[in-house]
């Protein structure tokens, strides 16, 4: 089948944007203006005049927590926050309007995958796989439909990786451990939360920074950061160490940020929702904004990118591995209640239900930082646009989001319904930049694509991947970005004015790292004395994943 | 081989029951399922079929309920009730719902199995002797790691233990302290000790608030009182009250249950007690409960039926009503005992999926490790459910 897109205006962040016709042919991208000898004036070619619209390649959300123990643990939690379509109509104040269209911060897998279709979306990754749940997170991913995902893995709490730090162990036995815990888990990168803190807090330790000891294992985060990012590097994972840095939410939590970057000594790094890590001890409440500190960073140094995880107004639910933190904020939860979780000798979970509110000076000055990085941050390629789907926001704040970043007024409209010493002290007001469509583009596809290795998809060239996206243009982003005309999967149209079609293919993307045959023997035993079975019970191998999937196609990191 | 009913509890080297929530369903060797399996294999029968699915289609009310133990039948089975708006309830005895219904009122602190045996120094185990007959190799496992032998563990058992039961916790090696008491008096008066002043020692009080990570323990199953749900609360409310000097956290163990709750829980945004409305899911855990389901078919006015599904070879009978006893609600049972809708044992004779190690639920047992006489070859639940309907 070939679908002659025609008369589009085709941004992503490659070519020069113009108007013209996109060609695809099966699952891949044919021609990106030239005819087709094959397919000129051929009967099985299908044409859509797409004057008036813009066409893009598939959304790709780096960082959302679809799956995986966490996100049920929230649903166990909070299900008098569902609305149903009864429930609904009578829920309208601003709490329940930040979840809308969803019906739950944390819906289920269903409304997940059609609400991103619904925004354009092709691909999400699950920042957060625990090891022991890592069956339990591709099952769930496996049932979000129209999504390809991937996963990445906890190792920073590992406490046989802390152990091994602690003995000194080389590094190349780190690399083959790192390896093997991403092949047995079919993860694609490793993530780090608060190296070292959450399993601190298991020995009652409250505090953790980057250079304090561990109360048991008498080792820094500094050095398990830097042992992981040498072991990221090492083995060839595309994706950067992928960190979630201590001191999440503290205020003067920004030398600890600055702290996380330098201990990986000039090494790739990805800070995760760096928003909730930028902040000084300044201002009238003893909490300001440093997104100019860390902007700066990010700005100079091209080894370093971020995603923000902005948050937005209203009812959401925090959910992370970092329990200590997540403790320390017990009595923030709205409704008045949290779960924590301490997790097979690998991580924790602590969920908490939030309320962010517009007159709260912490919650709006939180709004400004994020918007503060996003727009002093040069280059689109290394910031993401995401809402640490819950954490933030539920990922259906995209559109509006894109809208914020795109219009100084609009901005400047909800700045002003602020609390007033964030009006008072904030720069946010000095940021006159607007991003461009191209720049929203390379946020949201091609930076992430290439962020996670990703070559065959981001952008609208012959030879990738036919996931693209049609929007009727609009002077409205939010509008615009909200509801797409029309979205092509692997060439088939799924989803047209406000109707999903039957679920397409799914993949799974996995690294291929290669892994040390003796390593496998090593963890045998280790694993059998320390968590009570075996690897053999715990890895999984493709043709479970591809079962899992039903029809996946295996994508490989390149 | 490793068990496929409770792998990360069981001993892989003897296959003996070691630890599972249902013990009657814990196949801990392919041979015992084998022997179980005289008949030769069934084929689909399209009478059969054709005639449950008339029978669910022309029922204005349904119940879709039972032991399912696999991912792979609790998505067809949710997928069925989406489609059917049919209510479904897979809580056997409601046990899992003593534990959910507090934390949904007030949330929880957790451990997992692996956590608490590398971690806890102490368990404080409330319950009676069930505990031990339903994980009757319990206190091997939370010895037997490498940490915890750097620290002498210490159990103190709260509730009606018998002498036999003490020992075998003494013989693995854990220092064994017994305080008889009433069980619904147990979350007042640990409430009571923490307000006390703790003494220092080796007595059990300063055992007790030297502990560096208290692990808590009990067995829904056992707790026989009314609002058993609010005396979790209590504990776990207690438990909280413990961390904000100290690490204590609860010891869920989970059973066959598990891997349905989660299931459903990803595919509907809840643990499971829903009536599917229109395709959407209402969750009510006091009402769509099957007991009450059952009992209150007399004041439905239409057509009834029941679609139970049973993937274990349990003696127990799911179903104990006088409705369903007597017949009067037609009932499509899919199950491993079953001669119209005979299913095969998700993780002995099908793969299944152990999806989480940390509450380990059913193991995948891959194609080479199931033997492949026909008379192996039975279609699983799944597989009858997807028929069903179509």
């Amino acid at each position: 089948m070939t679908i002659r897109l025609e008369n589009a205006f085709c941004v992503d962040g490659v070519g020069k944007s113009e108007i013209r016709d996109v060609v695809l042919e099966g699952a891949s991208i044919a021609s990106n203006g030239g005819v087709l000898a094959s397919a000129k004036n051929s009967k099985s070619e299908v044409r859509y005049d797409l004057s008036g619209c813009m066409l893009v390649s598939g959304g790709i959300d780096l960082h959302t927590h679809i799956g995986g123990g966490k996100v049920n643990v929230a649903r166990l939690l909070l299900p008098e926050l569902v609305q149903n379509s009864r429930s609904r109509t009578q829920l309208v104040d601003e709490r329940h309007q930040a979840m809308a269209p969803l019906s739950s911060p944390v819906p289920g897998t269903l409304e997940t995958g059609r609400r991103y279709l619904q925004m354009g979306y092709t691909a999400c990754f699950e920042p957060a796989v625990l090891p022991a749940n890592a069956r339990h997170a591709h099952a769930e991913m496996a049932d979000t439909p129209w999504l390809d995902t991937g996963g990445y893995l906890l190792m920073g709490n590992d406490r046989l990786l802390l152990d091994w730090i602690r003995s000194g162990v080389p590094q190349h036995q780190i690399n083959d451990y790192v390896a093997w815990m991403i092949r047995a888990h079919q993860c694609c990168a490793v993530k780090v939360v608060n190296a070292g803190g959450i399993d601190a807090f298991k020995f009652n330790q409250r505090s953790l920074d980057v250079d304090d000891l561990h109360v048991h294992f008498q080792i820094t985060p500094r050095q398990i950061l830097k042992s992981l990012a040498i072991a990221v590097e090492e083995i060839g994972l595309t994706h950067p160490l992928h960190v979630h840095c201590s001191n999440l939410g503290v205020a003067g939590n920004i030398a600890s940020t600055l702290a996380t970057i330098d201990a990986v000594e000039g090494r790739r790094l990805h800070l995760t929702h760096a928003q909730f890590h930028c902040y000084g001890k300044d201002g009238p409440h003893g909490y300001s904004s440093a997104a100019v500190v860390l902007a700066d960073r990010v700005n100079s140094s091209p080894n370093l990118s971020i995603d923000v995880g902005q948050l937005q107004f209203g009812q959401t639910v925090t959910l992370s591995g970092d329990t200590m933190h997540q403790f320390s904020n017990r009595k923030l939860a709205r409704p008045r209640k949290a779960i924590f979780q301490e997790l097979e000798c690998q991580a924790g979970c602590g969920v908490l239900p939030f309320r962010y509110r517009h007159d709260q000076y912490v919650h709006g000055l939180l709004w400004t930082i994020g918007l503060e990085l996003f727009l002093r941050v040069q280059d689109p390629m290394r910031v993401f646009l995401t809402t640490d789907h819950p954490n933030g926001a539920p990922f259906t704040a995209y559109p509006h989001l894109i809208r914020l970043l795109m219009s100084y007024d609009y901005r400047m409209g909800v700045f002003e319904r602020l609390h007033p010493d964030v009006r008072a002290t904030s720069s946010l007001p000095s940021l006159r930049r607007e991003y461009t469509v191209e720049e929203i583009v390379k946020m949201t596809r091609l930076g992430p694509a290439r962020a996670v290795g990703l070559a065959d998809r981001g952008d609208l060239v012959p030879g990738s991947l036919a996931d693209v996206v049609v929007y009727q243009r609009n002077d409205n982003p939010e509008v615009m970005f909200a509801n797409p005309k029309m979205v092509f999967r692997r060439g088939e149209l799924v989803y047209q004015d406000g109707k999903w079609m039957a679920p397409s293919i799914k993949s799974t993307i996995v690294s291929q790292v290669e892994i040390d045959p003796a390593m496998d023997a090593r963890l045998r035993g280790i694993w059998r004395s320390q968590y009570g079975y075996s690897t053999d019970t715990i890895r999984i191998r493709d043709e479970e994943l591809m079962g899992l999937d039903r029809q996946i196609e295996p994508a490989l990191l390149r | 081989m490793i068990c496929p009913f409770c792998s990360l509890l069981c001993d892989e080297e003897s296959f003996q029951s070691v630890l599972c929530g249902i013990r009657a369903n814990a196949l801990h060797a392919i041979e015992r399922v084998q022997k179980a399996r005289q008949s030769p294999s069934e084929t689909f029968s399209k009478d059969h079929l054709a005639a449950a699915t008339m029978l669910l289609q022309s029922s204005d009310h349904i119940l879709i309920t039972g032991r399912i133990a696999s991912v792979q039948t609790a998505r067809s089975a949710i997928g069925l009730a989406r489609r059917l708006n049919a209510t479904v309830d897979c809580a056997e005895g409601g046990q899992a719902f003593k534990n959910i219904l507090p934390i949904q009122r007030n949330g929880m602190h957790s451990v997992s199995l692996g956590e608490a045996r590398d971690h806890a120094d102490l368990f404080v185990v409330i319950g009676d002797d069930s505990v031990l007959s339903g994980y009757p190799r319990l206190p091997q496992m939370l010895c037997s790691s490498d940490l915890s032998h750097r620290v002498k563990k210490t159990v103190l058992l709260l509730g009606d233990f018998s002498e036999s039961s003490q020992q075998r916790w003494q013989q693995a090696g854990m220092d064994t302290w017994f305080i008889p008491c009433k069980l619904e008096n147990v979350p007042a008066a640990l409430m009571q000790w923490s307000k006390a002043e703790k003494p220092m020692g080796s007595d059990l009080m300063g055992r007790l608030a030297q502990s560096r990570y208290t692990a808590v323990l009990w067995v829904a199953s056992s707790l026989r009182m009314p609002n058993a749900d609010l005396w979790i609360e209590r504990l776990m409310q207690w438990i909280a009250g413990q961390n904000e000097t100290t690490r204590c956290a609860g010891l869920v163990l989970s059973s066959l249950e598990g891997s349905f709750q989660q299931a459903c829980t990803w595919l509907t945004g809840f643990p499971g007690r829903i009536q599917f409305q229109q395709g959407e899911p209402i969750y009510d855990p006091s009402l769509h409960v099957y007991s009450k389901w059952i009992e209150s078919a007399d004041d439905r006015t239409g057509n009834s039926a029941i679609l139970l599904i049973d993937e274990t070879l349990s003696e127990s009978p799911f179903l104990e009503s006088k409705h369903s006893a007597g017949g009067t609600i037609p009932c499509v049972e899919i199950s491993a005992k079953s001669s119209m809708f005979p299913c095969a044992i998700a993780g002995a004779e099908v793969a299944a999926d152990m999806f989480r190690a940390d509450q380990a639920i059913v193991a995948r047992v891959d194609s080479q490790e199931v033997a492949q006489p026909s008379s192996f070859q039975r279609p699983s639940a799944a597989d009858w459910l997807e028929r069903l309907c179509r």
